[in-house]
C-alpha cells in the first residue's frame, strides 16, 4: 500500500508539469508501468518488495525534470487550421444565403448553435478509447444498423445514419488480426450495410446511401492494406471492394424501377432535375449552359420566381442546389470559389486523416473524411449538372438543419481524432504473431 | 551547454534507434539492453528515455504499438520504421566521420603545431 502511494506522489508530481491533461492517462501507464518491470526486477535479485519500489522510483529521475520532458512532447494540439476551416466553410454558406435574400430564421440560427455544441461536445470526448472497446464497437454498430434498417425514428435515423462510417470502422478495426473469419465477417458487414441503405431507403436518399458506403468501404480497405486480415492485403482490398460493388448492383439491378431511376441519376435528362418541381424555375443543365464567367446567367425563367420576393432558408433549391443559384447568380467563378472551399476542407481531412499515426485513427478519420469527400463530390456534380436525383447536403455549407447539425458532430469527430493523434497506440490482437501483420502504412 | 544537451540527445537517439534496428522491445528492456551493450557504460533513466520515443514517434522514425505480456497486462512496445531505419543509417555515418575526426586529432596532429 506505501509503495503505492509512493509510485502515485511521483506519477502525481509528474503529471502536474503537463498542462495537457489528456495525456496524463498516457504518462500515467507508460512510467507506472516501468516502476512495476523495474521493482520485479530488484524484487527477482533478493531486495524486498517495498525497498525494490522505493529504488525503482528513485532510478526514475526528477518527477519535475521529467514532468518538463513530458510536456515539451505533449502540447495541446489546438487545431486551428481545421477550426478556421470550419468556421469559413459555414460563413460562406450563411452569407450565401443571405446575399441571395434567403431568411435565416430561428430554426437555421437554432441548428447553428446545436451544431456548434454538438462540434464542441464531439471535439471533447475521446474516441479511440471508446472503439477500443471490441464488443462495445461491434455492438453499438450492429444495433445502429439494425435501428437504421427498422427505421426506429425515422428521418431522424435516416439522418443519424451519416455515424455508420464511424461506428462500422471502429467495429472492423476490433476484427484484426482474425485472418479469413475476419475479413468474410468485414464483407458480411459491408453488404448488410449496403442492402439496408439501398434496398430499404427510397431512390430519393441513394446519393446519401453511396455517401456513406463510401466512408465505410474505406475504411475497410484501410484496414486490409494495413494487413488487418493477413498478409494478402491487395487480395484482400479487392475482396471488399468487389463485395461492395456487387451488393449494390445486386440492390439497383435486381428491381426494373431502382435500375430506371439509378440510371436517370447516372445520366441526367434535360428537364428531369428536382429543380423542375418548383414553378417557374428550370433545369440545373439550363443554368449551368446559360452561366456566364463573372455576373448573372441568361436563364430568364429563374429570374422571376427569385428576384423579387426573399427566398425562405430552408427552401430545396437553396439547401440542395445552392452552387448552381451561385453560378446562375455570379458565374462561373464564384461557383468555383464557393465550390473551393469544402473541396478544401475534404481534401485536408482526408490528407490529415491518411497521416495520423495508429491505424485506428486513420480508419476512424479516413471514414469521416470519405463521408464528407463523397457527400461534397456529388454534391458539387448535382450542382453542375453531372448527375441527376436530389444531392445530398454540402458539409457544413448548405441542408437542412438536422443534416448540418450532423455534419457539424462529424466534424467535431475529426478534430477529436486529429486532436488526440498520438497518444493512442494500436494494441496487436493475439494471433497476429501468427499471421505476422504488418501495421505501417507506408 | 545547448551543444552539449542536444549532442547529447542526438547521440541517445542514435542509440535507441540502434536498439531497435533488429527487434521490436519495450522500454524497460531498452534500458536494460542498453547497459548490458555497452558493459554499463551507458545507463539511461526512463523520465529521459519515454519523453525520447515520443519525440521519435513523432518524427516518425519510430512505430509503436501495444501487446498482451505474460503477466496479461498491455506493454507498449516500439518498432524502427523506413524512415528510423533511414535515420540510423545516416546518423552512424556522421558518428562515423565525428569519430574519426576526433580520432585524427588526438593521434596524429602531435608534430604541426610546432613549425
Amino acid at each position: 500500500m506505501r509503495q503505492l502511494d509512493e509510485k502515485e506522489k511521483y506519477l502525481d508530481i509528474v503529471c502536474a508539469q503537463v498542462r495537457w491533461k489528456h495525456a496524463h492517462g498516457v504518462i500515467r501507464k507508460e512510467l507506472g508501468d516501468h516502476i512495476e518491470d523495474q521493482a520485479a526486477a530488484y524484487a527477482a535479485e533478493g531486495v524486498p518488495e517495498q525497498e525494490a519500489t522505493y529504488r525503482a522510483i528513485c532510478s526514475m529521475g526528477d518527477p519535475e525534470e521529467v514532468g518538463m520532458a513530458y510536456a515539451a512532447c505533449f502540447r495541446p494540439k489546438r487545431q486551428w487550421g481545421m477550426v478556421c476551416l470550419i468556421v469559413l466553410t459555414v460563413l460562406l454558406g450563411i452569407g450565401i444565403r443571405l446575399a441571395m435574400g434567403g431568411i435565416f430564421g430561428w430554426r437555421s440560427v437554432a441548428a447553428l448553435v446545436f451544431g456548434c455544441g454538438c462540434t464542441a461536445l464531439f471535439c471533447c470526448l475521446n474516441l479511440y478509447d471508446l472503439a477500443q472497446r471490441a464488443w462495445f464497437a461491434r455492438a453499438l454498430f450492429v444495433v445502429f444498423l439494425l435501428a437504421v434498417a427498422l427505421e426506429l425514428g425515422g428521418t431522424y435515423v435516416r439522418h443519424a445514419a451519416a455515424f455508420l462510417p464511424l461506428l462500422f470502422a471502429g467495429a472492423v478495426y476490433s476484427l484484426r488480426g482474425k485472418g479469413l473469419p475476419a475479413l468474410i465477417a468485414c464483407a458480411a458487414a459491408l453488404t448488410a450495410v449496403t442492402w439496408v441503405l439501398m434496398a430499404r431507403w427510397s431512390m430519393r436518399n441513394y446519393l446519401y446511401a453511396v455517401g456513406i458506403l463510401t466512408g465505410c468501404l474505406f475504411a475497410a480497405v484501410l484496414a486490409a492494406l494495413a494487413g488487418a486480415f493477413g498478409r494478402r492485403r491487395f487480395l484482400a482490398s479487392g475482396v471488399l471492394i468487389c463485395c461492395a460493388a456487387v451488393s449494390a448492383a445486386a440492390v439497383v439491378f435486381s428491381n426494373a424501377y431502382r435500375m430506371q431511376e439509378f440510371v436517370k441519376i447516372l445520366l441526367p435528362v434535360e428537364g428531369r432535375t428536382m429543380l423542375s418541381l418548383t414553378p417557374g424555375l428550370c433545369t440545373v443543365r439550363d443554368v449551368v449552359n446559360g452561366a456566364r464567367m463573372i455576373g448573372r446567367g441568361t436563364v430568364a425563367a429563374i429570374a422571376d420566381a427569385q428576384g423579387t420576393a426573399p427566398v425562405n432558408g430552408s427552401d430545396l433549391s437553396l439547401n440542395s442546389y445552392l452552387l448552381t443559384q451561385v453560378l446562375y447568380r455570379w458565374g462561373w467563378l464564384a461557383a468555383a470559389a464557393a465550390s473551393a472551399v469544402p473541396l478544401g476542407f475534404v481534401s485536408l481531412a482526408l490528407v490529415r486523416a491518411l497521416r495520423l499515426k495508429s491505424l485506428l485513427g486513420r480508419m476512424l478519420a479516413g471514414a469521416v473524411s470519405a463521408f464528407f469527400a463523397a457527400q461534397t463530390l456529388i454534391y458539387c456534380a448535382a450542382n453542375f449538372g453531372l448527375l441527376g436525383g436530389l444531392p445530398l447536403s454540402l458539409p457544413l455549407l448548405a441542408g437542412g438543419e438536422l443534416a448540418l447539425a450532423l455534419n457539424f458532430a462529424m466534424a467535431g469527430a475529426l478534430i477529436a481524432l486529429f486532436r488526440m493523434d498520438g497518444l493512442h497506440a494500436d494494441r496487436i490482437p493475439k494471433l497476429s504473431k501468427r499471421l505476422r501483420v504488418r501495421l505501417e502504412w507506408v | 551547454m545547448a551543444g552539449d544537451k542536444s549532442f547529447a540527445t542526438s547521440s541517445t537517439a542514435m542509440l535507441v534507434l540502434k536498439l531497435l534496428e533488429q527487434e521490436d522491445m519495450y522500454g524497460y528492456q531498452m534500458i536494460e539492453e542498453l547497459a548490458r551493450r555497452s558493459d554499463n557504460a551507458f545507463t539511461l533513466k526512463a523520465g529521459t528515455l519515454y519523453p525520447l520515443l515520443h519525440d521519435l514517434e513523432g518524427q516518425g522514425l519510430i512505430h509503436v504499438y501495444e501487446l498482451e505480456a505474460e503477466n496479461g497486462r498491455m506493454r507498449k512496445y516500439y518498432s524502427l520504421t523506413k524512415a528510423g531505419r533511414g535515420s540510423l543509417a545516416q546518423k552512424e555515418e556522421e558518428w562515423d566521420a565525428f569519430a574519426s575526426a576526433v580520432n585524427r586529432v588526438l593521434k596524429g596532429g602531435a608534430g604541426i603545431a610546432s613549425t
